[in-house]
């Protein structure tokens, strides 16, 4: 970390903000002279400047703050469970007591996402409030209020499809009214945040070494996520999810200032031109292609800007990647018991369940149906549930970061925007069609990934912010053809819910097979990951080939990824939590996580397949929403049960 | 297993041509020209900044030189591939990460990992090498210890106890006793001064302590500023001139009673 920051920098910093600012303003300015009525100029031109000003100001205030404090770049604002939080009070309250909008919906999101906040301080509750529990927490949360939120679209498609719209972030303005209240806040913050800035700078010396500075840790922790959390919830309520800007910023900052750690105001400002630069081209390009959502859109330009800052981004320090510790001798016992509840789960998903005349075990001349209707999504969740669960084993381990997960890569993106494209030429699919095309879109990023991962030679903080940059492009192209409604947007929506009705046998067995394939290949490898996990130079230094094992690693997590979006979509739960499902209950080795991973990841999905055919009999439910809503809370009183007995 | 002083062809173990190294704008070493030859215990010492990490890492192939060559046993050093390296070099930075969750005994185990690789069995031969490693180090009882849990002494010589698994006949060590007390400094260097001697490795330590140097090391290498201003053996380098020139400071050197060792004091 250097100390002195030379002149030359700071100078360097100023002229390219200024450069880049520059057209964004030029754009505002072109946009409030365009304008011929003083009506729309007043309500509606200059409002949605400010919005997008002030919005970006306060997302880049608290992008900076969340990366900083958890010294992880995946970090963003709304990391502690807010997105989630508002998303399902929105859709919630307008399903079952719409009387709360009466006082604006701005209310009600707040209300929401300040609840999920208290939720995840809960779990992580104890004298030092750790990070990895708080990250665990709120991004658990945030998918199983995402995964409530689906279902509940899923179910009200037509009352709630208005929500897209929200959810997708919109500044259009008819009024003063929220971007006054956002600067109103922002003033209102400036203050107690650079207060904190010094005790902030503190923490990334270690809470030790904080703590022996004088600074309280957890206070200042508490009050720096509350706030930061607040001004994040604050533009999610009025604006809905814009949510590349408080990730970007920073990344952006990083490399605008040439610093580790830019100030909070820096990140700040960056925040502001790139939102404001953002929604202006998007008012732009609206004259040619319809109202584009800005929070979706935000990805299209901040997302190939973080894939060229991947090039140049620094390496990041060694950092060796805390597993908890192995349990003292239960591990064999407990794979064998996992392992033999698998195919008893199985079993039980395939003869038992819900027929036309209520839950009954299946007779023998139901057999020919079970073969043809039950076994072929059963099997392609279990095999998903393999492929995933191991791909995002191997994403932490290799890229060293717990938060990494198998949407990070952007292949689910890639997947689902080969679909939406498809749908677009030929409206009526047939199941064969759309698993091809699935599979081509999948293998199409799995192809940029390698290949921009080779320019950058798959250095952990660069494959991160090139993941990041290539997820977020192909999702901002996805939320904007969600949003664009219809039945296109129905029939996306669907497989982003990931429902696997219509699987048929070639593709479940493919999925199994190269989930079977992955964990072999774990295995093979799983003492070059044992070493990578303790830092580059150590495992040089044993003779590792880190960067050619690190790339196959990718390319293998790669290939799990597209199998198993290929049959259930893109879930975001197993990918990410399986892994730490296995670590909190004492696999830590890589040979012992891997199988671990494997074997809960299926067992999870065959529950949750079965859960999701049998739950509102016929209607078929989506497993991996079952797999977030039923794991969701388990992992939430794990992680709380683990947080007390550690404190 | 004793390893041949220098290689077939007499070549040096480790030749640099012309290497230097810079990094942030800075030159740390300017052009260095230097040889070391095998089977010596060499001890680098020098102020702070005076480039004795740079110069290790560069030979641990930790990171690569700005210009020049280095060639390490007749060959270009880059040319090694991975496992070959680590079963030739063992390198132990200055800074050792904590392996969180790891035991002592999973650390020393990963010392053998060049010879077994990725999907070799680890057999009688890699067990037999880790209990002596972790015996040398007396490390034994401490085994199934948490790394986390152990004291910054400790946990040095849990790491050098993975070194010495590593077998290798080269080692580097960047400031190998920084955190341990008198005792188990006296008995770590010793111990490596008596596996240099059996083994014939060669062993490559930079040392703050200059008695400890001229204790342990055949052959002194004093850097300042990135060049070498003095390369001897220890008793030519233990004179008051000397020491002047590469620390700055003035120096008596007495000899110890009884074992006739060096001993620099600052006035």
């Amino acid at each position: 970390m250097t100390i002195a920051y030379p002149l030359a920098q700071t100078r360097r910093g100023f002229r390219l903000t200024a450069l880049f600012a520059l057209p964004a303003i030029a754009l505002a300015l072109l946009a409030a002279t365009q304008t011929i009525d003083p009506a729309i100029l007043f309500y509606s031109t200059l409002p949605r400047i400010a919005a997008a000003v002030v919005s970006g100001f306060l997302l880049g205030l608290g992008g900076a703050v969340f990366q900083r404090t958890f010294d992880n770049p995946l970090a963003e604002p709304t990391v502690l469970g807010i997105s989630g939080g508002a998303a399902l009070a929105l859709a919630a309250s307008l399903v079952f007591a719409p009387v709360l909008w009466s006082h604006g919906y701005q209310v009600v999101a707040l209300a929401g996402a300040a609840l999920a906040l208290a939720t995840t301080l809960a779990v992580a509750w104890g004298p030092r409030l750790s990070s990895s529990t708080l990250l665990l927490a709120g991004i658990m949360l945030n998918l199983f209020c995402n995964a409530a939120y689906t279902a509940l679209v899923l179910f009200n498609h037509d009352f709630l499809s208005n929500l897209l719209t929200w959810q997708a972030g919109s500044l259009q303005q008819s009024g003063w009214g929220p971007s006054l209240r956002l600067m109103v806040l922002a003033v209102l913050a400036i203050g107690p945040l650079c207060l904190l800035e010094k005790p902030l700078r503190l923490l990334s010396l270690g809470h030790e070494v904080a703590a022996n500075l004088g600074v309280s840790v957890r206070t200042i922790k508490l009050l720096l996520l509350v706030i930061a959390s607040f001004l994040a919830a604050s533009v999610t309520a009025e604006f809905g999810q814009i949510g590349l800007i408080g990730l970007a910023a920073p990344a952006i900052a990083r490399a605008v200032w040439g610093r580790a750690h830019p100030g909070l105001l820096q990140c700040a400002v960056t925040g502001a031109w790139l939102l404001l630069l953002t929604d202006q081209v998007m008012r732009l390009l609206s004259t040619v292609a319809g109202d584009l959502p800005v929070g979706a859109a935000a990805g299209l330009l901040a997302g190939p800007v973080l894939i060229l800052l991947a090039r140049r981004a620094p390496a990041s320090a060694p950092k060796v990647m805390p597993i908890p510790a192995a349990r003292p001798a239960g591990d064999t016992r407990l794979l064998l018991l996992l392992a033999a509840a698998l195919p008893l789960a199985t079993f039980v998903a395939l003869f038992y369940g819900h027929g036309p005349e209520g839950w009954a075990f299946a007779g023998q001349d139901d057999l020919a149906l079970i073969w043809r209707w039950r076994l072929p999504p059963l099997l392609a969740s279990a095999g998903a549930g393999v492929c995933l669960a191991l791909a995002g084993l191997l994403l932490q381990r290799l890229l060293r970061n717990p938060l990494a997960s198998p949407d990070l890569l952007g292949i689910t993106h890639g997947a689902g925007l080969a679909l939406a494209i498809a749908f677009v030429i030929l409206p009526t699919m047939g199941v064969a069609t759309k698993f091809a095309i699935t599979a081509a879109g999948a293998a199409a990023a799995l192809l940029a990934v390698t290949l921009l991962g080779l320019r950058s030679r798959f250095e952990p903080s660069r494959m991160l912010l090139l993941g990041l940059g290539l997820a977020n492009t192909a999702n901002a192209v996805l939320v904007i053809a969600l949003a664009g409604g219809g039945q296109r947007g129905a029939a996306l929506l669907g497989w982003f819910a990931g429902m696997t009705a219509g699987v048929d046998m070639a593709a479940a067995v493919a999925a199994c097979v190269t989930g079977l394939f992955c964990l072999a290949a774990c295995l093979l490898m799983h003492r070059r990951i044992d070493l990578i996990a303790l830092g580059d130079a150590t495992a040089t230094g044993f003779g590792v080939p880190v960067r050619t094992s690190r790339a196959l690693g990718i390319g293998l997590a790669a290939l799990a990824i597209a199998a198993g979006t290929m049959v259930v979509g893109p879930i975001s739960f197993i990918g990410l939590m399986i892994p730490h499902i296995a670590a909190l209950i004492g696999f830590r080795g890589m040979a012992t996580a891997s199988i671990a991973s494997a074997l809960i990841g299926a067992l999870i999905m065959v529950l949750a397949e079965w859960l999701s055919r049998n739950l509102a009999w016929p209607w078929p439910l989506s497993p991996s929403l079952i797999a977030a809503l039923v794991g969701g809370p388990w992992f939430l009183w794990h992680l709380r049960r683990q947080a007390k007995e550690a404190a | 297993m004793t390893y041949p002083q220098t290689s077939s062809s007499g070549e040096p173990l480790f030749r640099l041509e012309g290497v230097s190294y810079s990094a942030g704008g800075r030159s740390i070493l300017p052009a260095l020209d230097l040889q070391i030859g095998a089977g010596r215990t060499i001890g680098l010492i020098g102020h702070n900044g005076s480039g004795k990490s740079t110069l290790i890492k560069l030979l641990a192939r930790q990171i690569a030189p700005s210009t020049g060559r280095i060639r390490f046993s007749g060959r270009a050093l880059e040319s090694w591939p991975s496992r070959e390296f680590a079963r030739n070099l063992a390198y132990m930075p200055q800074q050792v990460p904590v392996a969180v969750g790891t035991s002592v005994h999973e650390l020393v185990k990963f010392g053998r990992y060049p010879w077994h690789g990725s999907l070799g069995s680890f057999g009688a031969t890699d067990r037999m090498k880790v209990e002596e490693a972790l015996d040398l180090t007396g490390m034994t009882a401490m085994a199934g210890r948490h790394v986390e849990t152990l004291s910054g002494g400790e946990h040095q010589r849990a790491w050098l106890a993975a070194l010495i698994a590593q077998d290798s006949r080269c080692l580097l060590l960047d400031e190998p006793i920084s955190a341990l007390d008198i005792a188990h400094q006296v008995a770590m260097l010793d111990l490596v001064r008596d596996l240099t001697k059996t083994k014939g490795l060669t062993t490559i330590m930079v040392l703050h302590d200059v008695n400890m140097a001229s204790r342990y090391c055949d052959e002194i290498i004093a850097l300042h500023g990135g060049t070498v201003i003095a390369r001897d053996t220890a008793p030519s380098i233990m004179t008051p001139e000397t020491l002047r020139a590469i620390y700055g400071m003035d120096f008596t050197v007495h000899v110890q009673a009884g074992s006739g060792r060096l001993a620099a004091l600052v006035t």
